[in-house]
């Protein structure tokens, strides 16, 4: 299997802060990575780094074999890195259709008539064909989180950031979103998960990766990294 | 569900078209300056628009390329004898070579800073055309084209004008720069995250809109047959294109027109009252404000979904 990602030695600080330290870790192509970590360990700022918000003070971010740490966030979008937001964010004045239509016109580098039927397929994926002429803003929170994978899908992607796309739901709603997160990656696109509810992600990842204050910390299968004393001690050792 | 646009709206449009084309036949010379004014503050305000309505371009120097589109226009066709046409047209190709000059600094800002860049420039041509001998200081410029065209002809320019900003418009919503923008108008970083190039679409909006703005300036001064520094650079420009798009809705593809309409009209019958008309026209645009926050058309869309042009995406079943 290759690489489809390699991360080495990032770092990026906030004045005093360090948010991402050092950091290296690689992923395979289809893989199902997921990355988890005590509050303000960095997960979200690593996704921000990725997907090209924030440039690094140091490290190199190879995608599919080529640097891309100086690539503009849109750049990465049309190379392949597709993102959800924890908070969805859709253009809430735009529809559901058009929404998807911006990602797959601009990060999809397709023509609207072509993007059409690509839509049709993504709307049927993520259940919101009915709601395909409503405003967004406007949509509850289930049909948001779909909308936001359905966005990162529109874009072509070969690797997904999911940044806490089960936070807020119930759990039969959990259920409907973790079926579409598989079905993305039966399609071949690689992703990269953060999920504050272990218990969802476990069931859903190849491996996990832990890091904690930025760091690198371990990772490995779902069960090798639950059952470690390392990962017990700095992760749920925060909470007590 | 959002609602298709509006069933009849080529039908209304082409009305408004036949009857602006056929003005200079059935209306009197006076009917045909308000023809000629209301075309012309259609086209600069609609580019106004574009820039703030749709890109988040707040500009407050499009007097810059008033005067420059102006004044290239008169320098060309009084001391070289060029065509007037193509003088007009000229005055378009240096705005916009202006707006590329002027990009390498603004774009560098945005918000409130973008506008002050924009008015600061404005301001500086105001002093060097003031001060530049070739263009007869502050005395300004009588416009003497070789052959100079009747009033009827001038207003078939500026309805051209007019008729060329609203499709230029319709056309950028439409395509994939517009989708761009309406993405980029809601937010700016989860757009670029989306793969929208931000500042290439903003760029480009700000040329079009320069290469109008100056091209419209030729028709304008054209018509008023002299130019003068003091006034082709002022301020009062944008401040009239503000009141227009602000009354008749901005973000909408028809508030420029319904804003320009009020605005000719309301300042012909406000002339009468010298300068306290500004004083009236402000106080208009307050109550209308109050009463209908998003403008008249704006308002109206958003009470009763009507809309003429719309820049919307609908999917339904059928291809098409």
């Amino acid at each position: 299997m290759t690489d489809i990602l390699k991360v080495n030695g990032l770092t990026k600080s906030f004045g005093k802060v360090t948010a991402v330290d050092d950091l290296s870790f690689s992923m395979t192509q289809g893989e199902i990575l997921g990355m988890m970590g005590p509050n303000g360990a960095g997960k979200t700022s690593v996704f921000n780094l990725l997907s090209g918000v924030f440039r690094p003070d140091r490290g190199k971010i190879e995608f599919g074999g080529e640097d891309i740490t100086r690539l503009s966030a849109s750049k990465r979008c049309k190379k392949g890195i597709g993102r959800t937001y924890q908070i969805p964010q859709p253009f809430g004045k735009l529809t559901v259709y058009e929404n998807l239509l911006v990602s797959a016109v601009h990060g999809g580098r397709i023509s609207e008539s072509k993007a059409r039927k690509r839509i049709r397929e993504i709307l049927d994926v993520v259940g919101l064909f009915e709601q395909r002429n409503q405003l967004s803003g406007g949509l509850p929170l289930l049909n948001r989180k779909a909308l936001e994978l359905g966005r990162a899908m529109a874009t072509d992607p070969k690797l997904i950031l999911l940044d806490e796309v089960a936070g807020g739901l119930t759990e039969a709603e959990t259920e409907k979103v973790l079926d579409i997160v598989k079905e993305i990656n039966e399609r071949g696109v690689s992703i990269i998960w953060i999920e504050h509810i272990l218990m969802t992600m476990a069931k859903g990842v190849d491996r996990l990766l832990v890091i904690t204050q930025g760091s690198y910390l371990t990772s490995g299968s779902p069960e090798e990294v639950m059952n470690s004393d390392l990962v017990m001690e700095s992760y749920l050792g925060e909470g007590d | 569900m959002i609602r298709e646009p509006f069933k009849y709206r080529w039908l209304v449009l082409g009305a408004l078209f036949i009857l602006l084309a056929t003005l200079p036949v059935w209306g009197s010379d006076y009917m045909l300056l308000l023809g000629l004014l209301f075309c012309l503050y259609a086209a600069l305000s609609q580019m106004w628009n574009l820039l703030t309505g749709y890109s988040g371009l707040l500009s407050l120097g499009q007097q810059a390329f008033i005067g420059f589109g102006g004044y290239t226009m008169a320098v060309t066709t009084s001391y070289y004898n060029i065509n007037i046409w193509l003088s007009i047209l000229a005055g378009g190709v240096t705005s916009v070579l202006l707006a590329l000059f002027m990009s390498l600094f603004i774009f560098r800002m945005s918000g409130i800073f973008f506008a002050i860049g924009t008015w600061i420039f404005a301001e500086i041509l105001m002093l060097w055309f003031s001060n530049w001998e070739y263009v007869k200081y502050g005395t300004g410029l009588f416009v003497k084209p070789p052959n100079p065209p009747s009033m009827t002809m001038i207003y078939y320019a500026a309805l051209t004008m007019g008729v060329a900003a609203l499709a230029t418009v319709y056309l950028i919503l439409r395509s994939k720069i517009g989708l761009g923008l309406m993405a980029m108008r809601d937010n700016e970083a989860v757009s670029s995250s989306m793969g929208v190039e931000i500042f290439r679409s903003k760029l480009f909006c700000f040329l079009v809109a320069a290469f109008i703005t100056g091209t419209t300036a030729g028709v304008l001064y054209v018509f008023q047959i002299f130019i003068q520094p003091y006034k082709a650079f002022a301020i009062d420009w944008t401040v009239s294109l503000v009141f227009i798009v602000i009354i008749g809705g901005i973000g909408t593809i028809e508030g420029p027109i319904v804003g320009s309409l009020i605005f000719v009209l309301l300042s012909q019958y406000l002339s009468e009252y010298g300068h306290i008309s500004l004083l009236l026209l402000g106080i208009i645009a307050i109550i209308i404000i109050l009463v209908a926050p998003k403008g008249i058309m704006g308002t109206l869309q958003e009470k009763t979904g009507f809309e003429l042009l719309s820049p919307r995406r609908l999917f339904s079943e059928e291809p098409g």
